[in-house]
Parts: C-alpha cells; structure tokens; sequence
C-alpha cells in the first residue's frame, strides 16, 4: 500500500512529532498524574471501590430497591429513544433537502425562502439538541419537573432525538436519486416523493441506528439520576458520596446486567426483520409509558427556568467568554488525551479480542487445532471480549464518579474516565477490524507458520491504518460531547462550570457556556468530516487512475454521491459503536463502497 | 399544600427530620401537608419560583437568591440560626492548625449554594485569611454536595481540610459519627444568620401568618412539641425579617456567589 504513497517522508514524520507534542500539551492541561493512581491515598480508594465487589450488598431491602430503580432506569431509556425517533423523524422530514430534483423549483421566491429559512432552522434547532450533553438537559427538565423519571426521559428524548434527526436527515439526502426522478417524471409531488422515494430507502439504516441509539440510551438512563433524574443514578451517586462501596458494588453490577441484557436483544433484533424492531420497541415504550410516574401536565403548568431566564445580569457577556475560553481548552485536551491513551491501549489489546488471531485462523481451509495453546487463545479471547464489554457498558460519567473519588476531582480524573470507556468503544472497534482485513496477505504469512504476533504485525497492522484513524477521530468529537459530561461529577472541564453556573443560577454565563459547546461541537463536526473524508476516499483516489475525487467544499454539497458517502460513513461509525458484526447486508455494502478505494 | 427543604444532609436524614414536622404542620394548618424531596440546593430555589411549593426551608444563601429572583418572604427561623457558625475542619496528619495553613492544601466546601458549608467560608477564607480558593489551594476547590459528605471526605483523608455547618458537626459527634482520632477541628467562624422558612411571594397572607404561628408556638416545655424541635436542633423558633438577610447579600455579591 506505501508503494503507492506519493507524498513526501517527512510528511510520516511530521504528523508522528505533531501527534505526540499534542499529546504531551494535552496531558499537561488535563493535570495528568499517573502516580496519582498509585499513591496511598488513590490505592487505598481503589482497593476500598474493588472489595465493595467481594461483598456486595445483597439485603432483600436493597435488592428489591435496586430491581425496581433498574427497571426504571429500562424503561426510561426505552420511552426516551421512541420519543427521540418520533422527534428526530419528524425534523428531519422538515430538514431534509430533498436529493436533487431535477426540475425547476416550484413556488413563489417567498414560499421558496420561506421553506429554506424553516429548514436551516430546523437544522439549527438538531445541532442544538445535540450538542447540548444529555446530562445539561435532564438537570434543567428536574428543575422544571421535580424529580423523578420524567427529567431522564425528556432528556434522552431531546437530546438522542438532535442526534437522530442529523442523521437521519442527512442519510435522506444521500439516497439513490434515480427513484425519486422517476417519480417526479410520473408527476409525484413531494410527499408521495418522500413516501415512495425516500423512505423506502432509508428505513433500514434509520431502524438500525436507533436500535443502536436505545442500547446508549439505556446506558445513560442508569446514571442521570446523578441530577434527581430517576433511576439507578441517584443511588450510584449516593454510594459514592458516602462511601458505601458494598451498596456501589450491587448497583453497577446491575446495570451491567442490564446492558448486557439489552445488547443481547438488540442483537437478536437485528437478525430479524425490522417490522420486529419497531413492533418491540412500539410495545415497550407503551409498557414504560404505562410504567413511569409522570406528571406530564406539569410541563405545561411550568414556566421553563422561572425566574431564571428573565433576570439578565449585569455580567458582560465578552467576559464570561473569555472566563469559558480556558475551559474550552481544558475539555478539548482532557478528551484528546483520552482518546490516544485509549487508542493506544485499546490497539494492543485488540489483537487478543479478535478470534481469528488468537483462537482461530484467516486461513480458507485452517487446520484443527487443539492443546493448551489453543485453549489459551480461547480464554485470552473471552477475557479481553470481556474487558472491553465492561468498560463500554459502564457509562463515563458513572466511571468519573469513581475517578474523582481515586484520583480526586478535577480534569485528570474525567480524563481517566473517558478513556477506559473508549478502550471498551475502540477495542471492539479494532478487534473488528482486524477481523474484516483482506485475509490474502494474513494467510499466506500464516501458512508460512509465523506467529500469531508476526502475522498481526506485519500481515494485519499495514492493512488497517486509515480505518482505524477514522474511528478514532470519530471517537474524539464523541468523546469532546463526553467530557461536558464528566464535569458534572466534578471531573473539570466545562462541564463543571455549566454545573456550577445552574446550581447558582448564573443564567448568562450557562447561556455563554452552552453556545461555545455548540460552536465546538459544530466547527470539530465539520474538520472531522473533512479530515475523515481525506483519510478514507481522498488519499487514495489520489493515486488512483482516473479523475481525482478530492473534495471540494462545494461539490460535497452539490453531489448526491459524495454526500452519499458522508452519510453512510456516520452510520458506519456509530453503528459499528455497538461493537457487533453488522448483521445489516445495507451495512455492510455500505461499508465497502465507503471503504472501497483500498479494498476493491 | 406543598413543602421542600434543602437537602443539606443524606435524603434517609432528611425524611427522618422532616416527617414528625409534616404531621405537626397538618394538625395545625387542618390541611394536607406535602414534604417534595429535592435534589440540589438550586432545585429548592426553583421549586419555589415555579410556584411547585409554597413554603421552602431555605439556607441563608438560597433565601437570598429566592428574594432577588422572586421576591420570597422570609418567615422564622430557628434560635440558633440567628447566630449559626461554621467549623472549619482538618484532618490530623495533614498539618493543619489554623485556617492560614490551609494554602496549598486541599480543601472541601459543601454543596455550592449552601451558606454554611460554601458561602460564608468562603468569605472568611478570602477576606480573613486572604486565601483565594480558585487559585491559593493545591488543585480547584472540592465540592462535597452535603455537609456530612465533607466530614466523611476529610476523615478518610480523601481531603485535607474543609468546612461545614456546625449544627451537623457537633451532632455527628454526640451521635459519634466520627472518628475524632482523625478530623478536628481548627476553627469556628463569627455568627452570621442562616436557615430560614421562606414563603412564596404570592402566597395567601393569611396562611402565611398561620403557617409562622405554628412555628412560633412551637413550645419545648410540650411533650408533645419536644420530638418536632429536638429534630430541628431548635429551642424555639423566632420571626425572621427581610432586613436580616442585607448582610448575607452582600457578602454573596463580594465573592461572586450571586451575580444578578
């Protein structure tokens, strides 16, 4: 593949000296201190969190209490993604551009402005939604609501329903354009377009991403209750506030559990049609429904923020900002470092999660093998599935609130958090990508008898590269959303002042806040599609015959296929997040259309 | 009729005060009485701005930010608060003999908008001992969330030193919740006024008066009014003024605590 490579050599070097000078930065601005971990103090703390493990507390009282605030928990991540979906639908119906309709544009100038303004204000109103973490919105839902489940589920509805109606809207517009022509050529107007032309295409790849979106939501459904949000999350933070680790101990165990549980039915899920997914999903979300103590008239009866909005201060705005600018950097640093620690952790890790490596063979025809050798790679396999299976079912605020109580509260211990939980995202990641390598290379050095470790490293790591790049830069605009969310188990960056600026009322300088996460989260979207765009089709359509496909900004826009790529790549991302083999035949066409240039 | 306080201390400790004072209020109002449990200091505040309850118990801090946003009565308080004191607290092998030694320690407030375990320490930390906590401590300040959780944090060593309402800290001791071996502590603040039952401003006058006499007549000469004081910590309760709480304002104004 380097043969082909026509940049310069000093290029490599250049990025590898970047790379880490960044990281060096980076770990110094998250206050990084490794012996922290091991001193007295921090190893007292972990031992005393670990041997809450060995006696859990397992009294009928609190059992009965923890089953009953795990359903809870359950049920409000169920009722949360089916609101989420309706929400995240119907918005990116309005915020869709309808794939490039070939004929002229039909309407007035003004209706035609009118609806364009509608649309980018929709799409003004998701990046919102979205950008603004989980935690923010379910801490604002408790004060207008009282607590309860109620918060947890409007949070996850809103803010799971931003992130959907991106996608959703965008993989609308990647749509193959030939039907939809062929309908306008018949006369269809847009509706019976979007019904006809559009949904059919997209409702796959919608119905699998949300299936994937309910197992993240579960997931922080179990620690919202951190902010009075109903759930297990109240009980966690209580544990943890007053060092009750055998209490600590049963309720993690339970979400693990939980996870696990629904991981497995998703899984089950995708196996089968999608008219079993949304029946599933329809039946459980009325069951949570029916379940949760809500009182909904509340919302209405609330005024949003009472008192809070309408009091502006006498704070300058320019001020504030240049008080949130350190804390931009703070967090944009703790989740760099976190994600290449994790990177390089879940890299080396990973070869040991991949069957084929360690209890299998890419060979086509791979001899028997038996003896303790082989039943060691089983058990390495299970083991380091296993690790990386924990790490991810454990959400990362939940992971800061024991951090801050090992490491002490401040940016290193989020830091921390948010990396163990990515080595869980990104070890399945590579662990799958090692096993989806183009086998020729892999088993012609295998036959030749070579270790597991030579084939790894000189048959599987060449091949890998520019995916495993991708992910990882995706997984760092994830992980800079993440880190306003540790802050609020006061694990530093911006989170904790957002934090801080509710609790206290300091309704301007929260206003600041919240708009310069927008902003980052916007701008970082937009280098990481760039950059990703470059590493994956780019880059090597360079060196390929033909016209170039470099992208400019303005064809990626105008082009159906290029966006095409773009759309398919996020869900690629954060489908293949879930960890499991793509069972959607979509899926993976997709990914080697996207993939393609290096692989065909 | 709907109640909250500020949850100042572990949610099974606040049922335990709150419940004999629930069904004292109901004999003497002849009304339902409901206690809504909150989660952070600012969820009290905004229960009572949104109009959700109708009388808070409220810190000192958070009155003030009930009357600067909405205009919230103060009603009574109890004996002690009109001269309610913080203790600031250090763990033994930390050194620490006076509040000056705490720079560059670490160090543990209480919830952010608690007047006894934030607010007025803070105060004495900047203007008595000229100890900034943003910048003059090793690493940010800590913020416990209850004051029973800064006692727990300095006694394990997890922090060095804090501070916290004194009520809660001599009765962690009579109930010996502590362990005295590690923590001590090495100074008590000046009075200054704190806890106060707070009332909507749109609530009925009437019940307004009614609710205060109730508390008011509140008598430890009673058998049956002993349970609802002792679990208070309270003598008696005395009225409360608006004009106790300008000193309070002001200092939350000087360190930046209150902003609007």
């Amino acid at each position: 593949m380097r043969r082909f490579d026509d940049r310069p050599p000093w290029r490599r070097a250049a990025v590898v000296a970047l790379v880490l000078g960044s990281l060096g930065w980076a770990a110094h601005r998250s206050g990084v201190h490794p012996a922290r971990l091991l001193d007295p103090d921090g190893l007292s703390s972990a031992l005393g969190i670990l041997s809450g493990f060995g006696h859990p507390d397992v009294s009928g009282d609190f059992l009965a209490r923890v089953a009953r605030l795990s359903l809870e928990s359950l049920a409000i991540g169920v009722l949360g993604t089916a609101l989420a979906a309706v929400l995240g639908v119907g918005m990116a119906v309005i915020g869709m551009r309808v794939p490039d309709l070939p004929d002229p544009p039909r309407g007035s100038w003004l209706v035609r402005a009118a609806a364009e303004a509608l649309r980018l204000g929709v799409r003004f109103v998701l990046g919102v939604l979205r950008s603004i973490p989980d935690i923010v919105w379910a801490l604002l839902f408790v004060r207008m609501l009282g607590l309860g489940p109620g918060p947890a589920v409007l949070a996850i509805a809103v803010s799971t329903g931003g992130i959907m109606g991106k996608l959703f809207a965008e993989l609308a517009e990647a749509v193959d354009p030939g039907p939809i022509h062929a309908l306008r050529r018949a006369g269809a107007g847009r509706l019976a377009v979007l019904v006809h032309g559009v949904l059919p295409q997209v409702q796959r790849s919608w119905v699998a991403y949300a299936l994937f979106r309910l197992e993240c939501s579960i997931r922080s459904a179990s620690i919202l209750g951190v902010v009075g949000a109903g759930g297990l999350g109240s009980e966690i933070a209580l544990s943890v506030r007053y060092f009750q680790y055998d209490k600590l101990a049963t309720a993690l165990l339970a979400v693990l559990g939980f996870v696990a549980a629904t991981e497995a039915v998703s899984a089950a899920l995708r196996r089968r049609s999608i008219r079993w997914t949304v029946a599933v999903i329809a039946v459980g979300s009325l069951a949570s429904f029916l379940y949760l103590p809500i009182p909904w008239a509340e919302l209405w009866r609330s005024s949003p923020l009472a008192g809070g909005l309408s009091v502006s201060s006498t704070w300058h705005v320019a001020e504030v900002a240049r008080r949130a600018w350190p804390l931009l950097v703070e967090t944009v640093a703790m989740a760099w470092c976190a994600t290449l620690a994790a990177a390089a952790v879940a890299f080396l890790l990973a070869p040991l999660a991949t069957r084929a490596l360690v209890a299998g063979s890419y060979l086509r025809d791979p001899p028997r093998r038996r003896g303790p050798a082989f039943g060691l790679g089983l058990l390495a396999f299970a083991g380091a599935r296993a690790v990386f299976q924990v790490c991810r079912a454990i959400p990362e605020l939940t992971l800061a609130l024991l951090f801050v109580v090992w490491v002490r509260p401040g940016p290193f211990a989020g830091a921390l958090a948010i990396a163990l939980h990515t080595v869980g995202v990104l070890g399945r990641l590579y662990g799958d990508v090692y096993e989806e390598v183009e086998p020729g290379p892999v088993a012609a050095l295998e036959a030749t008898g070579a270790s597991r470790f030579a084939v790894w490293l000189h048959a599987v790591v060449p091949q890998v590269g520019p995916r495993i790049l991708a992910f990882t830069l995706y997984r760092f605009e994830v992980n800079v959303r993440m880190t306003a969310i540790v802050g609020f188990a006061g694990a530093g960056g911006i989170g904790d002042a957002i934090q801080t600026a509710i609790s206290l009322f300091h309704m301007t300088e929260l206003a600041v806040l919240l708009a310069v996460i927008l902003v980052a989260v916007t701008v970082l979207d937009r280098v990481g599609d760039q950059l990703r765009y470059r590493i994956l089709v780019a880059r090597f359509a360079r060196t390929r015959e033909g016209p170039r496909e470099r992208p400019s900004r303005l064809s990626r826009f105008r082009m159906a296929p290029a966006r095409a790529q773009q759309g398919e790549r996020d869900v690629l991302h954060e489908t293949r997040d879930r960890g499991g083999v793509p069972g959607d035949r979509d899926e993976r066409g997709a990914r080697i259309r996207l993939l393609g240039p290096e692989e065909e | 009729m709907r109640v909250t306080g500020i949850p100042d201390e572990n949610p099974t400790e606040l049922q335990r005060k709150y419940q004999p004072m629930v069904t004292y209020l109901e004999q003497r109002l002849g009304a339902k009485v409901e206690y809504v449990p909150v989660t952070d200091y600012g969820a009290a505040v905004q229960a009572l701005l949104a109009g959700k309850v109708d009388f808070a118990w409220l810190g000192g801090f958070t009155h003030v930010q009930a009357r600067v946003m909405a205009g919230a009565v103060p009603l009574c308080m109890r004996d002690i608060d009109r001269e309610f004191k913080s203790v600031f607290i250090a763990h033994r092998d930390s050194g620490i003999k006076t509040p000056a030694d705490i720079k560059g320690k670490t160090f543990a407030f209480g919830a952010k908008s608690s007047t006894s375990g934030s607010l007025m320490p803070r105060h004495f930390l900047v203007n008595q001992f000229h100890i900034d906590p943003e910048h003059d401590l090793s690493g940010p300040p800590v913020y416990s969330g209850a004051h029973d959780a800064t006692v727990k944090m300095v006694e394990s060593g997890k922090v060095q030193s804090g501070a916290l309402n004194i009520e809660v800290w001599e009765r962690m001791l009579r109930e010996k919740k502590v362990d005295t071996a590690a923590v001590s502590v090495i100074w008590t603040t000046p009075p200054y006024v704190d806890y106060v039952w707070t009332a909507r401003k749109d609530v009925d006058p009437a019940l307004r008066d009614k609710f205060k006499q109730a508390f008011l007549d509140l008598d430890a000469s009673k058998p049956a009014d002993v349970a609802v004081l002792e679990l208070q910590g309270a003598k008696k309760f005395v009225p409360a003024a608006p004009a106790d709480f300008d000193l309070l304002e002001k200092v939350a104004r000087g360190v930046g605590l209150l902003t609007n």
